[in-house]
């Protein structure tokens, strides 16, 4: 009995606690409702009473006609009757039944804001908690919100959280650079400047939700940006996307893209452009500061620049040129990526080599300084800082030696040493196994494309293909006469006497049976026939003057497939280098064409990595310059000799191994022989 | 809303007051139980829209018929919605005026801190609350709702007697049901309900409000 009545004892004090809790609550509803109370008592109150009780103040406030938000004394006037509000400045629907209840938007906010932070947890069970800092936003600059939207979901919402997406996508894509860490503590140092622990200071300001309005990133860079560089650099990091496979990527690098242009615009136009964007935005993400964000949101902090530094570069300058190198740093991860596959391959070699020659790097202040907000100004962004640091390092090298000889040529013996690994060698022996004989005659036949067996613009291919469309036509007239006579009987005797004049002969018949098996044997081999080796050629020589080679009439053909495969690939990968080479896709595209249709291509061979069908690309367009001039002499074009230099480099190359590779592949098909 | 529908609805509801309170117990004329509607609008005015009348005009005392001292108040407030402070002001009023008993005919509701507030007076002060759709018509004289009559504590204890029952051995009914309030049971009370049967031609069940 002792032991139930303790139980009871228990219990009681429990239960009443639990009443004691909630009329304490009912107290403190009562006094927050009389008139306004200062801020740190608001605070104290927000740890005793509950969301529903909060909710209870601003009615009941409301009610008295004074401003919902507990410290605003203002009394309600003029409440609209109305339940919606549409505001044709910004073509939206919002509810106001919740509005009607303050002052001001500001109030509302501010309201809002303070709700959320109203732990949920039930009043008596607070007391084990660890008390949760209760911050009030500041009254004074903020927009308010004029309540919940109804209707029009706003486009820029939704570009916002698909780039986020997109973002996050990238993140994963990317992971294979976590694996040099030391590069990215170098890349630390390097940005160790007491400007990026300032920018560290704005940010820690910013995550306490205290400065707003604060830019997120100081104005290390380009006080002496020379136009001019920042014009190449743009240029390089434009041509050097690599398009990987996702097709969220490619609309992302897009966009990047496009951004970059525009901020290369403005650093040419104004030095000392004066935009700030919105920290809420900085920090989320760098890609929705594009025109799209830019509406009365800049404006309302616009107030609020401050220009620590007092140099004329402003803080968009910063953040855009940050973009500039963060894009350019992801376009080599992507590269580099491949090369950190290789063990042996020299990015670490490369490091000591940059300490050498700090004078070298020093001479691109642009480039360095800008890393430096690479580094900095990402540091908030958790894993996505790790990419742009580690590969940043690897760019700044590359940007200084590209200006000094001696040491690419250095860099280029560490890569011919370790050549086997590279994927250059990867790519090469696939090369091989696909030119054919009929490569190696398009590729030579002076410019005289007209000779490729396999082009449709062939007047021979041509002929054929039109008699076979007349013969299909005659049988699909045949198919309809059949059908012709089960449908009515008075037409029978008329479609019969057709039907008998339509009977092809013999010869003919036999024909097209031989065409057929050679369709037949086409797509049980899945390639050509005369594909079949050396001492098949002969043979199948000889079938070439006597038959026509039929175009594929089956769409699901496998060789057509793979066809179509590294086709579609290569379009990916080619507008990137077709800039560099001031060549348009028309110029290219029926060359590729016709080349990739004199391809050998087998199951097997026809995959790669979307960073290696870009240099599968550079093969190919190497090839066709053999054979057409204005290739040729695109390649020998300063701006692309940089360009493949710095891209090759990338990976441990240079343009002699690319040329002696294309030599080597297009020999294959002799030794074959 | 129209004037003319408005009248007309505070006529329904303040007829139906009236009616309750004569179910109750307490001293209603006769005059003012069967007021036509001209008559409401001849007594009050019918245009609500610029307060002729308002509805704080509507407030309703009425006294026991047994104990002239057990008054009770009706009020109707002016806000749509109900807050802690109506509450409060009529809190003070019944105080001075030394009433324990009254009803707030509420237009949409109350907030949960003002039902709160009727809560924690309830020992010495009864409030009850009905909203106005609630009064429109007077539900005990609905077909299906059965005759139900509040018994005095003398018949209650003579009914347990008769039939040797504990409290707890009859039926039950809630507080919360709309008969229950429109008689403003507590509990404890006993109610009588009596039914028409095609068999025994009334029948008699005893509910116990709990």
């Amino acid at each position: 009995m002792g032991d139930k009545l303790e139980k009871m004892k228990i219990h009681e004090t429990t239960v009443r606690h639990r009443v004691e809790c909630e009329e304490r609550a009912f107290h403190i509803v009562n006094k927050l409702i009389d008139g306004s109370i200062d801020e740190e008592y608001l605070i104290h109150c927000g740890r005793l009473i509950s969301r529903e009780h909060y909710s209870d103040i601003i009615d009941e406030r409301a009610i008295t006609l004074l401003c919902g938000y507990p410290l605003c004394g203002n009394s309600l006037e003029n409440i609209p009757k109305k339940k919606y509000h549409i505001s044709t400045r910004t073509n939206k629907v919002y509810d106001i039944s919740e509005r009607k209840n303050f002052c001001s938007n500001q109030c509302l906010k501010a309201s809002k804001h303070f709700h959320t932070q109203i732990p949920e947890s039930p009043l008596w069970s607070r007391e084990r908690e660890l008390d949760t800092e209760i911050v009030l936003l500041p009254n004074k600059n903020i927009k308010g919100i004029l309540g919940d939207e109804v209707v029009g979901e706003s486009p820029k919402k939704l570009l916002k959280e698909e780039l986020l997406r997109l973002e996050e996508l990238d993140k994963r894509l990317s992971p294979s650079n976590k694996e040099s860490p030391e590069i990215r503590l170098r890349g630390r140092t390097l940005g160790e400047t007491p400007k990026q622990k300032l920018s560290e200071k704005v940010k820690t300001g910013k995550d306490t939700d205290k400065l707003p309005c604060d830019g997120c990133i100081t104005n290390v860079i380009c006080d002496q940006a020379d136009a001019n560089r920042t014009d190449i650099l743009a240029c390089e990091i434009k041509n050097l996307t690599i398009s990987d496979g996702e097709n969220g990527t490619m609309q992302n690098e897009a966009l990047n893209e496009k951004m970059v242009t525009n901020s290369v615009l403005k650093l040419k136009g104004s030095e000392s452009l004066n935009l700030v964007r919105e920290s809420e935005t900085c920090q989320k993400n760098r890609i929705t500061e594009s025109p799209v964000s830019g509406d009365d949101e800049t404006k309302t902090s616009h107030g609020n620049v401050t220009d620590r530094q007092g140099s004329s570069v402003s803080q968009s300058e910063g953040s855009k040129m940050d973009q500039l190198m963060k894009l350019l740093a992801k376009k080599k991860s992507v590269l580099s990526a491949m090369v950190d596959v290789q063990p042996l391959i020299p990015t670490k070699p490369l490091r000591p080599l940059l300490q050498g020659t700090n004078p070298i790097s020093l001479q691109c202040p642009n480039v360095q300084s800008s890393s430096t907000v690479d580094a900095s100004g990402q540091e908030n962004q958790g894993e996505a800082i790790k990419i742009p640091l580690a590969t940043s390092d690897v760019m700044v090298t590359e940007s200084g030696s590209s200006e000094k000889p001696v040491k690419s040529s250095n860099f280029s013996n560490g890569g011919t040493k370790n050549l086997i690994f590279s994927p250059l060698q990867r790519i090469c022996p696939v090369l091989k196994s696909w030119v054919s004989e009929d490569t190696y005659m398009y590729i030579f036949s002076k410019f005289e494309s007209k000779e490729t067996p396999m082009s449709f613009s062939d007047p021979k291919i041509k002929m054929g293909y039109a008699d076979l469309c007349k013969r299909l036509d005659m049988q699909q007239k045949d198919y309809e006469n059949i059908v012709g006579e089960l449908d009515g009987a008075t037409r029978a005797e008329e479609t019969k006497g057709k039907n008998l004049k339509a009977t092809p002969d013999y010869e003919a018949l036999k024909k097209e049976a031989e065409a057929f098996q050679l369709k037949v044997t086409e797509f049980l081999t899945g390639k050509r026939p005369q594909d079949k080796g050396a001492p098949d050629k002969q043979v199948t020589e000889d079938d070439d003057a006597d038959h026509i080679i039929l175009p594929s009439v089956d769409a699901y053909n496998q060789q057509q497939i793979r066809m179509k495969i590294v086709l579609y690939q290569l379009d990916k990968s080619l507008p990137n280098l077709l800039t560099p080479l001031a060549l348009s896709v028309q110029d290219v595209s029926t060359l590729i064409r016709e080349l990739v249709f004199t391809f050998r291509l087998q199951k097997d061979n026809i995959l790669f990595k979307p960073s290696e069908w870009m240099i599968v690309a550079i093969f190919i367009l190497k090839m066709l310059s053999r054979k057409s001039r204005p290739i040729a002499m695109a390649f020998h074009d300063e701006s692309a000799t940089k360009f493949f230099s710095i891209l090759l480099k990338g990976i441990g190359h240079t343009t002699e191994d690319l040329e002696k590779l294309t030599d080597e592949i297009l020999e294959s098909c002799h030794v074959q022989l | 809303m129209d004037d003319q529908q408005e009248t007309y609805k505070l006529w329904r509801i303040r007829k139906t007051v009236m009616q309750l309170c004569h179910d109750r117990g307490y001293l209603v004329t006769q005059e003012e139980l069967d007021q036509t509607l001209d008559g409401f609008k001849a007594q009050f005015g019918d245009k609500p829209s610029e307060r002729k009348p308002s509805r704080s005009d509507l407030i309703v005392l009425v006294a026991h018929n047994d104990d002239p001292t057990d008054q009770m108040f009706v009020f109707f407030p002016d806000e749509s919605k109900v807050g802690i402070k109506t509450i409060k002001t009529y809190c003070q009023r019944m105080q001075e005026e030394n009433i324990m008993r009254a009803i707030i005919v509420v237009q949409t509701g109350m907030t949960p801190s003002a039902k709160q507030a009727l809560v924690e007076m309830a020992p010495k002060y009864i409030l009850e609350q009905f909203i106005e759709s609630e009064l429109l018509i007077n539900i005990t004289e609905h077909m299906l709702v059965p005759e139900h009559k509040v018994m005095t504590p003398e018949e209650k204890v003579e009914l347990l007697n008769r039939y040797k029952l504990k409290e707890s051995q009859l039926p039950r009914i809630q507080q919360g049901d709309p008969v229950a309030r429109y008689f403003g049971l507590k509990r404890g009370q006993v109610v009588k309900i009596i039914r028409p049967s095609e068999t025994a031609g009334r029948y008699v069940s005893y509910r116990l409000v709990v």
